[in-house]
């Protein structure tokens, strides 16, 4: 699937405030004990989309499509292979990655254990003010009085300023990773599988409270889940990741209703809806076989191992992600075919 | 009346150490798993569903558990009274458990068949060669490709999806009435686990196997079972038949656990959420286990009286002191698109 040259962005838009073109990262694999040279994982396989100041993206995938590496790869957390990267209309990735570490502060991201990344050893108030103290230089009493405004606008209480994470519980750390991440006044977060690892009862309140945060700090999110149900509650558009690229990408409601990649329809036929009865009779897509090892992926469409629409072509071309022209963009050769066998 | 259930649970109490001295992490667990039926044990992180599980089993840490009281029953017989040396042939042979994570439970230096042959020997004493053709065999129920192959190489040549499916093979090898799966799908991908629990009911339905889910997902609950158990804090709180539970809730909590997922609001609106954290063993506090996180809680009641579960019209139970005196009616607030659109069109061609 090669991607088009120009990222796909919905039309008649204000520049977006970021740009990804043909992102591209490997990981070399395998070496092993004599130290062979293994097979290059293409994690992410020439990625492109924008984001428009104030929307979310959501990005949907299962292991190994290379969706967190995407999130990493826009912090330069990980360094991209190639690929262009603009923020607010800056070149992201001529900059040298010291020079970034400056620029972070722009981007924030957050993620799926709040425990890991959080360190034990410090209280709530010295991880929260870390940042104030590296980025502005803040001192102790300022910085204090900062955190607990921060901790105010995530919904905890300026007393936990001097707790630890052990003593708190899972959503309230999570509360604690946005508050950091929101110290320096990011304009885009990046959610990596922000509320995996909660129970539903508390995995809604951080949801919630994401949305706020929002709409009162004016932010952007690049919001990655495996469960669709949370990105299409989060997103204004979604984008689908297969081994590595985007196979389709449109706003949310689309996507979620009338997907035209076999895989996102399959992808949602796998999600069972928590309603018994239509559960039980709506027809189901079952997918044979696990997704293809990524160090090896099929030749033609990564997709053509497990697709029930595989025709000679999808064998043997690589189908591109094609812009339709109103903000929708599949890589398909079928999609235009099975659409017409759905109706 | 329905038929004797195959599985009992009743008044189970389990106990675990810490230096505080003996928490109660179950207190009244009670449930009833048909014969070829499949029940849900639903309930979110700390409720006590997995321990449950593995009392059930028998596997609870000898040294840092106890069961003060209740009974397990397997097909009359109470698991409870037995030794472990009389436990050992009931499992594998009637009752046998998968987990999240098949790798762990997956010995990493044998080959797969292997380990499947060494599950059936132990348990029916057939011959080594009985034992690998039937390793075989199973492999090949549970949708392992080339299984005569496979079953000669190690886990670790197995991908996330195909592992559980040989934990399933190892399960089912000597074909048990109940199966007991605690979170079986929860670490696989979402194809993988449509997969697998396509797998799982086409099992019961060849082999007439009981099962027990043990999930905080009700979605999966809505798929694969027929009637669901809801713990909160150690005790069951709402028993009923699953379509009737999705219907209508009749405990604030499964109410709020429905109205929490991202599907019960449109997009845009806030989701509804249950505020608190669940008590810990040793801070349960006084009257209903619920009352400090529940919007429907009654000062001078909720907060007095300790509730029971009771039986309420037909299969269903509740342990909301509200519902049982007919003062409150929930109702779940399911609005995802599909389900609305999948819903009306089940109503126009019902009608």
């Amino acid at each position: 699937m090669r991607q088009p040259a120009e990222a796909v962005s919905a039309p008649t838009e204000p520049a977006p405030l970021l740009e990804v073109e043909d992102l591209r990262k490997s990981f070399p694999r395998g070496g092993g004990l004599l130290g062979r040279r293994g097979t290059a994982v293409r994690a992410v396989d020439g990625v492109s989309f924008t984001i428009r100041a104030g929307e979310t993206l959501g990005i949907v995938g299962e292991s190994g499509s290379g969706k967190s590496t995407t999130g990493r790869l826009l912090l330069r957390l990980l360094e991209p292979d190639s690929g262009r990267l603009h923020f607010d209309g800056r070149d992201l990735l001529a900059e040298s990655r010291s020079a970034f570490r400056h620029r972070r502060r722009d981007l924030q991201m957050i993620f799926q254990d709040p425990y890991a990344s959080l360190d034990p050893t410090k209280t709530i108030g010295t991880s929260v003010g870390e940042p104030l103290r590296i980025f502005d230089k803040l001192a102790r009493r300022e910085r204090d009085n900062r955190v607990r405004e921060l901790l105010g606008l995530v919904g905890l209480r300026p007393d936990h300023l001097s707790r630890y994470p052990s003593e708190m519980s899972g959503g309230q750390r999570q509360r604690v990773a946005i508050a950091r991440a929101l110290s320096v006044a990011p304009r885009l977060l990046v959610a990596d599988e922000a509320v995996s690892a909660l129970d539903v009862s508390t995995q809604s309140d951080v949801l919630n409270l994401m949305r706020r945060l929002q709409r009162e700090l004016d932010l952007t999110y690049l919001f990655i889940s495996h469960n669709l149900s949370v990105v299409r509650h989060m997103s204004d558009r979604i984008a689908v990741m297969y081994l590595g690229r985007i196979v389709e990408i449109g706003p949310a409601d689309q996507v979620h209703l009338e997907p035209r990649h076999p895989y996102t329809r399959a992808l949602l036929s796998a999600i069972p809806v928590p309603d018994p009865l239509v559960q039980r009779t709506r027809p189901r897509i079952v997918l044979t076989g696990d997704v293809p090892d990524p160090a090896h992926p099929p030749q033609g469409c990564n997709f053509v191992t497990r697709c029930p629409h595989a025709a000679p072509v999808c064998h043997e071309v690589d189908p591109v992600l094609e812009p339709d022209g109103g903000g929708y963009a599949v890589a398909c050769h079928m999609s235009g075919v099975t659409r017409e066998r759905q109706r | 009346m329905s038929p004797e259930p195959l599985l009992r649970i009743r008044d189970l109490r389990i106990e675990f150490a810490d230096d505080d001295g003996w928490q109660r992490v179950v207190d009244g667990a009670h449930l009833d798993v048909r014969p070829g039926g499949a029940r849900a044990l639903v309930g979110e992180s700390g409720s006590g569903k997995t321990v449950t599980a593995l009392a059930v089993m028998g596997l609870l840490p000898r040294r840092h558990s106890r069961i003060p009281t209740g009974r397990i029953e397997l097909a009359g017989q109470n698991l409870l009274d037995l030794t472990e040396r009389q436990l050992r042939p009931i499992r594998g042979t009637e009752l046998a458990m998968i987990f999240q994570e098949p790798m762990t439970s997956l010995n990493p230096a044998y080959t797969v068949g292997e380990q499947i042959a060494e599950t059936v020997r132990v348990h029916t004493g057939a011959s080594r060669k009985d034992a690998w053709r039937r390793a075989v065999e199973v492999l090949g129920e549970v949708g392992i490709p080339a299984a005569a192959r496979r079953a000669a190489e190690y886990p670790h040549t197995f991908s996330g999806g195909m592992r559980q499916r040989v934990m399933i093979a190892m399960a089912i090898s000597c074909r048990p009435k109940l199966l007991i799966a605690d979170e079986p799908t929860t670490a696989l991908d979402v194809t993988v686990q449509a997969a697998i629990l396509a797998l799982l009911r086409e099992l019961q339905e060849t082999t007439s196997m009981a099962v027990l889910l043990v999930t905080h997902d009700l979605g999966v609950v809505a798929d694969f079972c027929d009637d669901v158990t809801v713990m909160y804090a150690g005790q069951p709180v709402e028993e009923a038949d699953t379509v009737e539970l999705f219907a209508s809730p009749r405990h604030p909590y499964t109410s709020g656990l429905l109205r929490a997922m991202p599907q019960s609001a449109h997009p845009g609106l806030d989701l509804s959420s249950i505020p608190g954290v669940v008590p810990r063993a040793d801070r349960m506090p006084p009257g209903c286990r619920f009352h400090p996180r529940c919007s429907h809680a009654q000062e001078g009641l909720c907060d007095i009286v300790e509730p029971d579960l009771l039986p309420l019209d037909g299969t269903r139970a509740s342990r909301c002191l509200r519902i049982q005196r007919g003062e409150l009616d929930e109702l779940s607030r399911i609005v995802d698109d599909r389900v609305v659109a999948a819903r009306a069109d089940l109503d126009r061609r019902s009608s």
